[in-house]
């Protein structure tokens, strides 16, 4: 019972038993009611007719023989009763004798009333349908005309051949058995290669696929799992290269610090170049802090942390961002420029919305030359708050812009080192503005520079 | 204060399921016919001019009745324990006597004084005086019904039994057992002869009264009388005979030939003599009918199913 296909093949093979009793039923039922019903009919017609023969008074030799005579002819049996010892004449008094009708029939037959009897009849030692018909006069009970027909089970009337009906039946059930089998086996056969495909996926191989041969519900399901399958391998191979892209931007710094703390503690070092060394080792130890944290704050974006969802007024928060920035940009002898919307009121986290926004301004110094302007931008769009962060730098590539938010994807591989960036920025400005119902975009033109248009949801204040 | 209550509740149902319901009066110095109904159990007295007196609805399921002396009434059933003796003149019940389940007839002598009960499950005849007191009890044979008494005998016809069982009107000591037919029922002395009329047995009916020696016992000659006797009654040396079985009255000389025959009721069972009319119930059609003894002077309805017929006439 542990097999789908069991389960279902025993419930066809049930229901076909259950159609099969049913239709027995159903055909004794109808034999019972169209049958009997019909014959019964036909008595108390014929009942009827031959009791109008009967003129009054007593029953006489001539009507008795008059209905011998029709009982000859006739396919039903019939008789004449005038003898009152048959009629329960003397039921007042306590008589040992099965008389052929009882007392309250007589009751009823003494009324003018035909009596149906169906059933077992002692004096004809087997199931009869009978109609009486009573012969009265005035309030007399002269007489009686007893009508019967032998009630035949249909299982008697086909007693000869019951053996053929079961031999048949059971050929018909066992055929319909095998066909069953044979076509839920061919029903089931994709989801069984299905479930060889998952079990294989369990077992670590993510390259599996089902052929899909229909377009039925396991159809879908095929397809389904071919589209998991993928997703699944596609993230494994992400998954991998993530941890290809951290060793390897680890390893650099380490072998800096390394190298240089072993040349330094073996005096490899000259005197005069001992400060340089150490500042270096320093640098490199700060890049792998850097690197940590934004490693730290990917993962956190990553699991949705709660948002402090709150109103902001944005023109705010990015001044502040722009503060926060202000010192890089100086360094670099660059500009930053806030054009914005002074009354747009944001809903979004503080702290998060300002890493969003000096990660992006950070960028935009990074690839820029210096002496350019970074502008930050704020303005409503319908329900949204549009924040455009544009630059003049080298910008990228249109075949890398897609793939900008990947971790650890960088547009100028070979620069990966000089220009300071981990590679991880962009993936955490996706993360978090996930995590704000926000989207972005972004545009850039090789030469010219980049724009980057965040869309935040506006507070929504509730009307009094 | 919730026991009281309960217990005068308790006491008052106690009380009515003692009280047996009050009948209607009958006035003493009135004639009156009565049938007695048992397919829905009843009693209708009927004056002489066919007048209802009243109907006593019963509430048991009474069987048979018998008068005792004028102001009396017996109430009996072959499926009741005991037989309820009934006033006429106040309508109330003056005694109950415990006579077992049974009871197939009873017959009050107005010479000895005596009721005989007779009853088919102890197969037993038994005498009380007026009041219910068990006088005297004897064995007969199987399921003793019709009765008798004549001169210091009291005849009883066993039913299911080929024997009449003779016994002592008083001490109701066995004296003889005659030979009869089975299913005899109905008896009536005539001359010294002893008529006894019947059903049948099994699917035949019975078409001849039998006639016995009422000294000897001796079967003498029966005559053929169609279909089912079991009832009779003699008048002025004419016997009236009811045969149920073909819904006849036969009026006969004492020598058992036919004067006369009538078709009178549907299913007839008793008949009565009162105020100079024979008075024939028939059983199937719930009337009972007023005859010259030679044809139908009218009809009328009682209750339903009429099965014996008593009479008081002063």
């Amino acid at each position: 019972m542990k097999k789908l296909s069991t389960k279902i093949w025993l419930l066809v093979v049930a229901f076909l038993a259950f159609t099969v009793l049913f239709m027995y039923a159903l055909t004794n039922f109808l034999y019972e009611r169209l049958y009997v019903q019909d014959t019964e009919d036909a008595m108390i017609e014929v009942g009827t007719k031959l009791a109008n023969m009967y003129e009054g008074g007593k029953v006489n030799d001539e009507f008795v023989a008059d209905i011998d005579r029709y009982n000859i002819y006739s396919n039903m049996n019939v008789f004449a009763v005038r003898n009152p010892r048959e009629l329960s004449a003397c039921v007042p008094f306590d008589i040992d004798y099965d008389t052929l009708i009882g007392p309250e029939e007589r009751k009823q037959l003494v009324k003018g009333e035909f009596i149906i009897k169906q059933g077992y009849e002692k004096r004809f030692d087997r199931q009869l349908i009978s109609v009486v018909v009573p012969l009265v006069d005035g309030e007399r009970l002269e007489g009686i005309l007893y009508l019967y027909f032998p009630l035949e089970k249909i299982t008697e009337l086909a007693s000869k051949d019951i053996t053929l009906i079961a031999v048949a039946a059971f050929i018909f059930l066992a055929f319909m058995t095998f066909m069953t089998m044979k076509g839920i086996g061919f029903i089931m056969k994709p989801l069984k290669r299905l479930q060889v495909a998952a079990h294989d996926m369990a077992h670590g191989d993510y390259t599996t696929r089902v052929d899909v041969t229909s377009k039925d519900e396991i159809g879908q399901l095929s397809e389904t799992f071919n589209e998991m399958a993928a997703a699944i391998q596609q993230s494994d191979e992400q998954q991998k290269e993530f941890l290809a892209n951290v060793s390897h931007e680890l390893r650099t710094p380490i072998s800096y610090v390394k190298g240089y703390s072993e040349a330094l503690a073996k005096g490899l070092i000259p005197q005069n170049e001992c400060e340089a060394k150490l500042q270096l080792i320093a640098r490199e130890a700060e890049r792998m802090e850097k690197l940590t944290t934004e490693l730290l704050q990917l993962s956190r974006a990553e699991r949705v942390e709660k948002l402090e969802l709150m109103p902001l007024a944005l023109a705010e928060s990015l001044r502040e961002a722009l503060i926060l920035a202000d010192q890089r940009a100086h360094a670099k002898e660059m500009t930053l420029t806030l054009e914005a919307d002074e009354t747009l009121i944001v809903e979004a986290d503080d702290e998060k919305l300002k890493q969003i926004v000096v990660n992006l301004i950070e960028n935009a110094i990074r690839y820029s030359e210096p002496g350019t302007n970074v502008t930050v931008r704020a303005c409503k769009v319908g329900a949204m708050a549009k924040i455009e962060i544009e630059d003049h730098g080298m910008g990228i590539p249109v075949e890398d812009l897609p793939h900008v938010a990947e971790r650890f994807y960088r547009v100028n591989k070979a620069r990966s080192r000089s220009d300071g960036g981990s590679g991880l920025g962009l993936s955490i400005v996706n993360q978090l503005m996930k995590a704000h119902n926000g989207s972005w975009t972004i545009e850039s033109t090789v030469g010219t520079g980049t724009i980057v248009t965040l869309c935040l949801p506006l507070y929504e204040f509730e009307e009094e | 204060m919730r026991l009281k209550l309960l217990g005068m509740m308790l006491l008052a149902s106690l009380l009515a399921a003692c009280n047996h319901s009050t009948y209607p009066e009958i006035e003493q110095q009135t004639d009156f016919i009565a049938s007695v109904n048992i397919q829905e159990p009843s009693l209708d007295f009927i004056d002489k001019n066919g007048k209802q007196l009243a109907i006593w609805p019963l509430s048991e399921a009474y069987s048979g009745a018998t008068l005792i002396d004028d102001d009396r009434i017996l109430l009996y059933g072959h499926e009741l324990d005991h037989a309820d003796l009934i006033q006429l003149s106040t309508g109330e019940r003056i005694a109950e006597i415990n006579t077992g389940e049974g009871t197939t007839n009873a017959l009050y002598d107005a010479d000895t004084k005596l009721v005989y009960l007779a009853n088919s499950w102890t197969n037993t005849i038994t005498a009380y005086d007026i009041d219910g007191n068990e006088h005297a009890k004897q064995k007969t044979g199987k399921y003793p019904m019709s009765m008798l008494r004549y001169e210091q005998q009291l005849f009883v016809v066993n039913f299911k039994d080929t024997t009449l069982s003779v016994l002592d009107a008083k001490t109701l000591q066995k004296r003889a057992d005659w030979k009869i037919p089975a299913s005899s029922n109905g008896l009536l002395a005539v001359r010294d002869e002893l008529w006894i009329g019947g059903h049948g047995s099994g699917s035949t009916p019975n078409d001849a009264v039998v006639r016995l020696d009422i000294h000897s016992g001796k079967m003498l000659e029966k005559f053929k009388l169609p279909m089912m006797p079991i009832a009779f009654l003699e008048q002025h040396d004419e016997i009236y005979v009811l045969s149920h079985g073909e819904n006849i009255l036969h009026k006969l000389d004492v020598h058992g030939k036919e004067i006369s025959s009538e078709e009178v009721g549907a299913n007839p069972f008793a008949l009565a003599s009162f105020a100079g009319h024979i008075v024939v119930a028939g059983y199937d059609d719930h009337k009972i009918y007023w005859t010259d003894g030679t044809s139908v002077e009218r009809s009328q309805t009682v209750g339903a199913g009429p099965f014996q017929l008593l009479v008081r006439e002063k």
